[in-house]
C-alpha cells in the first residue's frame, strides 16, 4: 500500500503541455500499481494536483482502492472516495483506512467543489465502526507529522499509521501509544516490508515504560528536594541574600507545579503495552540498480517516455529568453575557449536526449539546454536552437549585454558549485566531483 | 506403562500454550508499504 503523493511531485502545475505531461506519468504509475498488485492507496494534496474528475478517471481504471475518510463533497459534506476498505490476509481483517492532509485545502478552495475535514471530525466515528469488524487497523495519512502523533496519541486502536514523508528517510516505525508509525524515503528509492506478528489482543509489544512514569518519578525527587529545603525555614527569606541558590529553590518549585498539572491531566486513551504481545520487524528494501527490471513494467515506462516525448514534440512558437543569445556570439570573441567546449559532452547535451526519444520531454530539457531551470522548464520547449546543448551562458549567464559592450558588463568566469549540482545531481551524476570535473568543461 | 502418563501430560501441558497462542496469534503478515513515490524530483532520460 502507499499513503499518498503517488502520482504528482507538486500540488498544482500551470495549463497546458506541463499538467498534460504529467498526467501521462500519473496514468502510467496507475497502471504499474495495477501490475504490482497494490492493495490500497491514500489520497494526498498532490494527488490532486490534476483535478478531482483526473483522480476519479484513474479511480476508476485502478485495481486498488483509492482512499479517503476526509475528502468530501463541498455542499453535501459525503466523501468522494471510499474511506476505507477491509481486506483478509494471513487470517486476519485489516481495515485501511485513507486520510488526506488537511493542506489539500489550501488548493480545493479555489475550486470550491471539495474540502478536506479535520481529522477530529471523521476518525472517531469511523474507528468505532472498524475496531469490532477488524483485527487490525491501518491508516495511510497524509497529514503532518504533529497531527499524525496526536492522532496516535488519541487511538489506541490504530495499529499501523503509514505517513507520506515528512522527513527525509526510512523512519523505522516507533510506537506512539499502541499505533506503530512508519514512512519510506521519497521517490520510491526504498520499499517498507512490514512483517507483522499480530495477536488478536491488539497490543504492540513494548519495552519502553509509559512517560508518565519518568514525570512522577522525577516529581518524587523535587518533592524530597523541597520538604529538606523548607525543613529548616522558609527558603525565600533564607536565600534572599544569596540569589543563584533563591533562583535554583524557585527553578524547583516552577518544575514541581508543571509535572502536577501533566499527571493531574485527564487520563488519554493510552493503552498499556507493558502485556502486549504483537511484534514487527522493519526493514527497506533499497531500489538497487543490480535488481533486474521487470520486462513488463520496463516496456510500460518506455511507452510512457514515448507519450510524453510524443506530446511536447508540438511545440508553440518560438521564444527568445531575454539576455540569452547562444554560444555561436561567445564564439566570434572567444575561439579557443569555445573550441575546446566543442569537444565535451556539454556541447552534445540535447543530441543525448535525441538518441533516448526524450528530447521533447520538458524534465530533461532544463539540464540540457541553456537558459532554462526546472522553475521555467515549460519554455524549453519554445527555446531556438541557439540554446540547445548546455552552452556558455548555462554557466556564465546571459551574454547579450557582454557581446554589445565587452568592457563595460562582465560576466562570471567561474560557476560556483550549487550551479553545476542543479542538474549533476547524485541522482543523475553520483560520481561528480567539483574540484575534478571543472578542468573538463573547457 | 506408568511412565508414560506422566510423560503425556507434559507434553500436552507443554503445547498447550503453543495452541491457544496459535488460535490468538497470526503469523506470516507482510506488509509493503510506500509513500511519496513522485517526490520533488522528476528523473528523465
Amino acid at each position: 500500500m502507499d499513503a499518498g503523493s503517488l502520482l504528482f511531485e507538486r500540488t498544482s502545475y500551470p495549463t497546458g503541455r506541463a499538467i498534460e505531461q504529467v498526467k501521462i506519468t500519473a496514468s502510467g504509475l496507475v497502471k504499474a500499481h495495477n501490475i504490482m498488485g497494490y492493495d490500497a492507496v491514500g489520497i494526498s494534496a498532490k494527488d490532486l494536483a490534476a483535478g478531482l474528475d483526473f483522480l476519479r478517471e484513474e479511480a476508476n481504471k485502478s485495481d486498488f482502492s483509492w482512499l479517503s475518510a476526509n475528502l468530501v463533497d463541498f455542499a453535501s459534506g459525503k466523501p468522494l472516495f471510499p474511506p476505507f476498505v477491509i481486506k483478509e490476509r494471513a487470517d486476519l481483517k485489516i481495515a485501511v483506512i485513507g486520510l488526506t492532509g488537511s493542506d489539500a485545502n489550501v488548493h480545493l478552495q479555489k475550486n470550491g467543489s471539495a474540502k478536506v475535514l479535520p481529522w477530529q471530525d471523521v476518525l472517531p466515528a469511523l474507528v468505532d465502526k472498524l475496531s469490532p469488524q477488524s483485527d487490525l487497523i491501518i491508516l495511510l495519512s497524509s497529514e503532518n507529522e504533529k497531527e499524525n502523533e496526536k492522532i496516535s496519541q488519541q487511538f489506541g486502536t490504530i495499529n499501523i499509521l503509514i505517513e507520506t514523508a515528512m522527513r527525509p528517510h526510512n523512519a523505522t516505525g516507533k510506537i506512539i501509544n499502541n499505533t506503530l508509525i512508519a514512512q519510506t524515503d521519497k521517490q520510491g528509492k526504498y520499499l517498507g516490508k512490514l512483517r507483522v506478528n499480530w495477536d488478536r489482543a491488539g497490543i504492540w509489544k513494548e519495552k519502553k515504560k509509559p512517560s508518565k512514569i519518568l514525570e512522577r518519578q522525577e516529581l518524587d525527587r523535587i518533592d524530597w528536594q523541597l520538604k529538606r529545603l523548607r525543613s529548616k525555614g522558609d527558603p525565600e527569606k533564607i536565600y534572599q541574600d544569596r540569589p543563584a541558590n533563591l533562583r535554583a529553590y524557585r527553578k524547583l518549585v516552577t518544575r514541581q507545579k508543571e509535572l502536577e498539572t501533566i499527571l493531574a491531566a485527564p487520563p488519554s486513551n493510552s493503552v498499556d503495552t507493558a502485556k502486549g504481545k504483537s511484534t514487527f520487524q522493519n526493514k527497506f528494501l533499497e531500489l538497487d540498480p543490480k535488481i533486474v527490471d521487470d520486462p513488463t513494467i520496463g516496456q510500460l515506462v518506455m511507452q510512457i517516455k514515448r507519450d510524453v516525448n510524443a506530446l511536447g514534440k508540438k511545440r508553440t512558437t518560438k521564444t527568445i529568453l531575454p539576455g540569452f543569445t547562444g554560444s555561436k556570439t561567445c564564439v566570434s570573441c572567444h575561439e579557443e575557449v569555445a573550441a575546446k567546449w566543442d569537444q565535451t559532452p556539454h556541447a552534445r547535451a540535447y543530441q543525448t536526449l535525441v538518441e533516448k526519444g526524450q528530447q521533447y520531454n520538458t524534465n530533461c530539457l532544463p539540464c540540457h539546454v541553456t537558459g532554462i531551470s526546472m522553475e521555467n522548464k515549460d519554455k524549453s520547449l519554445s527555446i531556438p536552437k541557439e540554446l540547445f546543448n548546455v552552452g556558455c551562458e548555462s554557466c556564465h549567464g546571459p551574454s547579450e549585454k557582454h557581446s554589445k559592450k565587452p568592457g563595460e558588463a562582465k560576466m562570471a568566469s567561474t560557476p560556483a558549485s550549487s550551479l553545476c549540482l542543479q542538474c549533476h545531481s547524485d541522482e543523475h551524476d553520483d560520481d561528480f566531483n567539483y574540484e575534478r570535473d571543472m578542468k573538463l568543461v573547457h | 506403562m506408568n511412565y508414560l502418563l506422566p510423560l503425556a501430560l507434559t507434553l500436552f501441558f507443554t503445547a498447550f500454550p503453543a495452541l491457544l497462542t496459535a488460535e490468538t496469534h497470526s503469523d506470516g503478515l507482510t506488509i509493503y508499504y510506500n509513500n511519496d513515490v513522485r517526490g520533488e524530483t522528476e528523473p528523465c532520460g
